[in-house]
């Protein structure tokens, strides 16, 4: 919202010397957020002032140049009336000539900062200007005349104003405020309103023009208006339950429509309105100024002599507001009707029908009051938010209409004198809305003092002196409830208890913002300590990143948990149909607000996005391995909306290399640091992996792996099928991981396995190598499990050292068995015949040994 | 004796000096040994000698035996002495031969990339939950996906409330669930689960459905901060949000608080920082105002601490949230906030450190 200070002041006389960037800070920091102050004229014109030259005098070293003695009178320049000299080459400059004078530091439209410099020796102290200079065409300037040279202005100029203001145009600055910090104060939405918390901020007085007084005036041109008891030609109707909370009417005759006067233009113009006619800007004025919208019918246009308060009835589906638009309605709206058909929605915006145009001379004034929550459903629904909706939806006060309708009047007759208010104000509304008991919250210096902090900073009975200054300044009435005026009786004014001010924590704001957050000194708690350490999830991630980050020299990315369908297709994940196929697209979770079809639903799984930054990185690096500790969704739940899983995702890419063993080895290395029994199987008959799902066409057909643990799968590793790589645009190899870390998590570290010490062995082992000849499609683990099933109890461990390639499509593979006993050394015999054990077992199963 | 006692003593010096001069050409371990065995072996010269000594008295034996032996020991020492410099020497040749390129190392070769590092987020965000460890605040969590309930109404912003405006929400199909636009939800979640007195952090992604540009981005950080106990106070809150930001900047920074409308607090402020990007100047990334909204905050609204099934009569709290991404890009100077979730390896790979 942007907030006129000029028109502040017609409510608050700040001093001079408050800067418009002091003001801005001040509302800043006491009441909203102002996103920027600017003025209306520039700064340049405001800099520059009118002066007079007084005497004129050859330079001494430079023939075409003159020393100019000039004054710029003697009230509004603080050093009397001193006189000033520059050096000036013009040919018009002559004694009593009045010229626009800038002094040093003006900037010029050019850029040009006006620095002091000497011209042939001499200082000249600013300079006297042409209209060029200051940015003006020839013929503008006010009926000054520029020939050749100083831009001569005319003889009747006072000396000494500023160029702004021999223009005629004031300066004003304007504030502008954002409108989500006002989302709580609908009595801000208006310059008054704004005036009363600057009046507070900076402790002077508000000027209320609109009290008693004045409302008695108004009323009393009414009843005078008004003696021979002529009836209103337009009563107003509730009629069942809406949003209309009260509404006042009144009709005035013989206005007629024209251009505004000037100054309410301005006014307008300066905070963003454009003017229309004199009757639109009086509404438009009245609400800027008293932050109630309002709204003038053409009273003939509306050719009844009843306005109707109701829902939206059956046939009135359709509705085209003001701006020409049709708009669907519904029965829960709300709209002020004829004894026909809608007018206006109700709070919104008026009907094209029934709106003042140039030809309109009766007019019906309408100030109400609406539900705020109505307001905005429709208002929302219809997606049309106006000055007039966004206000009402903050939750306006009734008891201030009246007033609002009466300044209406106030400028209708201002600017129309001729107009004639007809019959009576019209009132109708729900019961009770304009009696409503003032809102008394209990409060305590010690309670405020207390939540504030500053307890023992400022003395109590100071304190409870700006307390009760700062509250009679915004306008609440402070009673004392004991003796020692420790307990207070606030009573909140009606336009601030609509919504915004609802408890003691609410007074506790009011008072903190208005002493000055910036002054309350922090301070440490005091309460008990207790020991706290991070949860297993949380610590499980951290060492899942740290392995990652220090062991396996791997990157950290964030991708969107938000994909789109056709990075889903792409990733060929809608290809994948088996018994729960249905929500692989997470058809049911797609927003109906997404901002792209690229992010327009929650994602099932971490590969498409996975696929996704990997097709990004290869396109600049030959090889790269990175991770993401990521949530994924899918409805598949009966007892919630929805199933959210934090998942690890694990990609390895290269150009060249196949790196599926490096990312088995990686994931085989990160539970053992994490302590948790997992194990890398190959395919399980039986089991589906739901992770990596069997029918999905980028599934390697042989290099994957399912994660086991706790006996499920919970996981998998898989090299990503070339034929996936032309919806991404690469090459290479890619292999990719990913692990459901719920089950980890829901376990809360109890799987954890225990370390416990074993002493060291006291007596040698015996090392036996055999080489035994295998097919070359014959998986190495498979031979080791043959010997880890051989029943001797002093085989303490297996492994493979070497495999190498022999002909017609065989292997050898050296295998290594460690013979132990604990408890004494090996006998020569019993180890011959354990080493025959295994190469007969090794044989019995398909692998002779190599001869 | 044959020979006089000076004579033979000569003769060793002589052995001795005769075998200096031949170990000089000597340039092989086999030759050394040799050369030794030659002098202080069984029928090398000194032996000779001391065999020969048959007639000497007792005290010439001495006199030569004594000699003799100081021979044998310098001959000893200084075979073993060129035995050790000719093995380091061999050594060392097969060595050289091994020789390989010292500075072809991985950072050098176009080997793809090697770095590791965290994500710039994660590591501002252990960052900020080890200080609220050591402080005694929990660190919890909560889901991305949630309800009105949660998101909304025991925070005290009701249906049809205007500050649901505020708040750009992305909403599911059945209009009952949403993508949190705060972590506040945490701070439901928490109160859930707790008896007062208790203090909890809350970080994680927040949605909200804005247009995005340089400074916004429809996915992004917070943290949530809690703190529930006896007698909490505005100068308390400011206590823990100094010590925060002094401790995620490590240095003084210029901070501005005023009031800020949320909800969910009462009163309720917002602490700015100067713009650590521009110095207060203006750049994008403070929206050329000099100042970046850091630290919205306030007392616990009474009304959300009824939710939490907090009894307000005994207890009051307070509460905060520090968006994480605008301190990452202080931090780090990054000008454009949808590089955090690009997943670009040009990116985090700039902050491949721990």
């Amino acid at each position: 919202m942007l907030i006129s200070i000029d028109w502040i002041k017609c409510f608050v006389e700040l001093d001079k010397n408050i800067s418009k960037e002091q003001i801005g800070n001040k509302v800043t920091t006491v009441t909203a957020e102002v996103e920027g102050v600017t003025e209306t004229v520039s700064e340049l014109f405001t800099n520059v002032r009118v002066a007079q030259i007084k005497s004129i005098r050859r330079h001494p070293d430079a023939e075409k140049l003159n020393l100019v003695t000039f004054s710029i009178g003697d009230e509004s320049n603080g050093d009397g009336n001193k006189l000033l000299e520059v050096v000036c080459g013009a040919p018009n400059v002559r004694e009593g000539l009045k010229v626009p004078y800038a002094p040093l530091g003006t900037k010029f439209p050019d850029g040009l900062v006006l620095e002091a410099k000497k011209i042939r020796g001499i200082v000249s102290c600013g300079m006297l200007c042409s209209s060029k200079e200051l940015g003006l065409s020839e013929s503008a300037g006010g009926g000054a005349t520029s020939a050749g040279g100083l831009l001569e202005l005319r003889e009747d100029a006072k000396v000494g104003i500023t160029f702004a203001e021999y223009l005629g145009e004031e300066s004003d600055v304007i504030l502008h405020i954002d409108n989500k910090s006002l989302t709580h104060r609908p009595d801000l939405w208006g310059h008054f309103g704004m005036a009363r918390e600057i009046a507070a901020m900076f402790a002077v007085p508000l000027i209320n023009r609109f009290d008693e007084e004045w409302e008695k005036k108004i009323l009393k041109h009414i009843n005078n208006n008004n003696n021979n008891n002529t009836s209103s030609p337009i009563k107003v109707y509730f009629e069942g339950e809406s949003a209309g909370l009260s509404y006042y009417g009144l009709s005035v005759s013989g206005v007629k429509v024209k251009e505004s006067p000037q100054w309410m233009q301005r006014r307008l113009t300066n905070v963003g309105l454009r003017p229309i006619n004199n009757i639109v800007d009086i509404s438009n004025y009245v609400m800027l100024e008293l932050g109630i919208p309002l709204h003038i019918f053409d009273r003939d246009l509306i050719a009844d002599d009843k306005i109707v308060i109701r829902r939206v009835g059956s046939n009135e589906e359709k509705f085209v507001t003001l701006d020409g638009v049709e708009r669907e309605l519904i029965a829960s709206d709300t709209v002020v009707a004829n004894s026909k058909k809608a007018l206006v929605i109700a709070g919104i915006m008026g009907g094209l029908e029934s709106g003042v145009n140039e030809n309109t001379t009766n007019i019906f004034i309408e100030v109400a009051n609406w539900k705020a929550a109505y307001v905005r459903r429709t208002s929302s629904r219809i997606g049309l938010r106006t000055e007039s909706s966004q206000r009402y939806e903050k939750s306006l006060d009734s008891m201030l209409l009246k007033r609002n309708l009466l300044r209406a009047l106030e400028l209708v007759l201002e600017l129309c004198p001729e107009a004639k208010v007809v019959g009576q104000i019209e009132y109708a509304g729900e019961a009770g809305d304009i009696e409503r008991k003032p809102l008394i919250i209990e409060t305590s210096v010690e309670s405020i003092s207390k939540q504030l902090g500053i307890t023992g900073i400022t003395q109590e009975d100071t304190l409870l002196k700006q307390i009760e200054s700062i509250f009679t300044a915004l306008e609440f009435k402070v009673e004392h409830l004991n003796e020692n005026n420790e307990k207070l009786k606030v009573t909140v004014p009606s336009f601030r208890a609509t919504k915004d001010i609802d408890c003691e924590a609410a007074l506790v704001e009011e008072i903190g913002r208005m002493i000055g957050y910036g002054t309350i000194k922090p301070q440490a708690p005091t309460s008990s300590i207790k020991a706290t350490r991070f949860s297993y999830t949380k610590e499980f991630h951290r060492q899942i990143q740290d392995f990652f980050v220090l062991n396996a020299k791997c990157l950290e990315i964030f991708t969107y948990p938000l994909v789109g369908e056709r990075l889903l297709r792409d990733a060929l994940w809608d290809k994948i149909k088996d018994e729960s196929s249905a929500h692989f697209l997470n058809q049911d979770l797609i927003l109906v607000n997404a901002l792209s079809k690229d992010h327009d639903r929650m994602r099932p799984s971490l590969i498409p996005s996975i696929l996704e930054a990997a097709s990004l990185n290869q396109k600049y690096y030959d090889s790269f391995r990175f991770f993401e500790i990521g949530r994924v969704f899918d409805r598949e739940t009966n007892t919630s909306f929805v199933n959210e899983k934090n998942m690890l995702g694990l990609a390895l890419y290269s150009k060249k290399q196949n790196l599926f063993i490096e990312a088995a080895n990686m994931l085989e290395d990160l539970f053992r640091c994490c302590k948790i029994k997992v194990d890398l199987k190959g395919e399980i008959p039986k089991l589906s992996n739901r992770y990596i799902p069997n029918n999905w066409p980028g599934k390697h057909p042989n290099e994957f792996l399912n994660v086991m643990a706790f006996g499920k799968i919970v996981g998998g590793l898989v090299s990503v099928n070339p034929f996936i790589f032309k919806n991404f645009k690469m090459k290479g190899h890619l292999t990719l991981a990913v692990v459901d870390l719920s089950s980890f998590e829901e376990s809360e570290g109890k799987q954890k396995i225990k370390t416990n010490y074993k002493p060291i062995a006291k007596y040698p082992s015996a090392t036996f190598d055999c080489t035994v000849v295998a097919s070359d499609r014959t998986y190495v683990s498979q031979i080791l499990e043959v010997v880890k099933k051989i029943k001797i109890n002093e085989l303490v461990e297996s492994k493979i050292v070497d495999i190498f390639p022999m002909e017609d499509n065989k292997k050898a593979v050296t295998v290594r068995t460690v013979f132990l006993n604990e408890k004494q050394t090996l006998e020569s015999e019993f180890i011959k015949s354990c080493e025959d054990q295994v190469v007969a077992t090794l044989a019995k199963s398909g692998y002779p040994l190599k001869v | 004796m044959s020979e006089n006692l000076q004579t033979v003593i000569a003769k060793i010096s002589k052995i001795f000096d005769q075998f200096v001069l031949d170990l000089k050409s000597m340039n092989s371990k086999a030759q050394v040994l040799d050369l030794k065995s030659k002098y202080i072996g069984k029928d090398g010269p000194l032996t000779i000698i001391m065999k020969g000594l048959k007639d000497a008295t007792p005290e010439e034996k001495r006199e030569i035996g004594k000699k003799s032996n100081e021979c044998k020991d310098q001959i000893e020492k200084m075979s073993k002495s060129l035995l050790e410099e000719l093995e380091h020497k061999e050594i060392n040749r097969s060595l050289e031969e091994n020789w390989i390129d010292i500075s072809d190392r991985d950072s050098i070769r176009a080997k793809g990339l090697c770095s590791s590092g965290y994500h710039p987020i994660t590591t501002i965000q252990r960052e900020i939950e080890d200080i609220f460890i050591s402080m005694g605040f929990e660190v919890l969590d909560g889901p991305y996906l949630e309800d009105d309930y949660h998101n909304f109404e025991a925070l005290n912003i009701p249906k049809d409330h205007p500050a649901r405006d505020m708040q750009d929400t992305f909403w599911f199909k059945d209009m009952a669930h949403l993508l949190r636009t705060h972590t506040s939800t945490i701070q439901v979640r928490g109160m859930e689960n707790r008896t007062p007195p208790f203090k909890f952090v809350g970080p994680g992604k927040v949605f909200r459905c804005e247009r995005t540009d340089a400074s916004h981005e429809f996915v992004f950080h917070q943290i949530e901060g809690m703190m529930v106990d006896k007698n909490i106070s505005v100068a308390n809150l400011m206590y823990f949000s100094k010590l925060l930001l002094s401790e995620v900047f490590k240095k003084e920074v210029e901070i501005r608080l005023r009031p800020g409308f949320f909800p969910f607090v009462e009163p309720g402020f917002e602490i700015d920082i100067r713009c650590l990007i521009c110095a207060g100047k203006g750049c994008p990334v403070c929206k050329h105002s000099g100042w970046v909204e850091l630290l919205p905050c306030g007392l616990v609204h009474p009304n959300v601490l009824k939710y939490g099934k907090v009894d307000t009569s005994i207890y009051n709290g307070f509460a905060f949230g520090l968006g994480l991404d605008r301190l990452v890009m202080m931090k780090y100077a990054i000008d454009d906030i949808r590089l955090l979730h690009a997943g670009d390896l040009r990116f985090v790979s700039q902050f491949a450190s721990i």
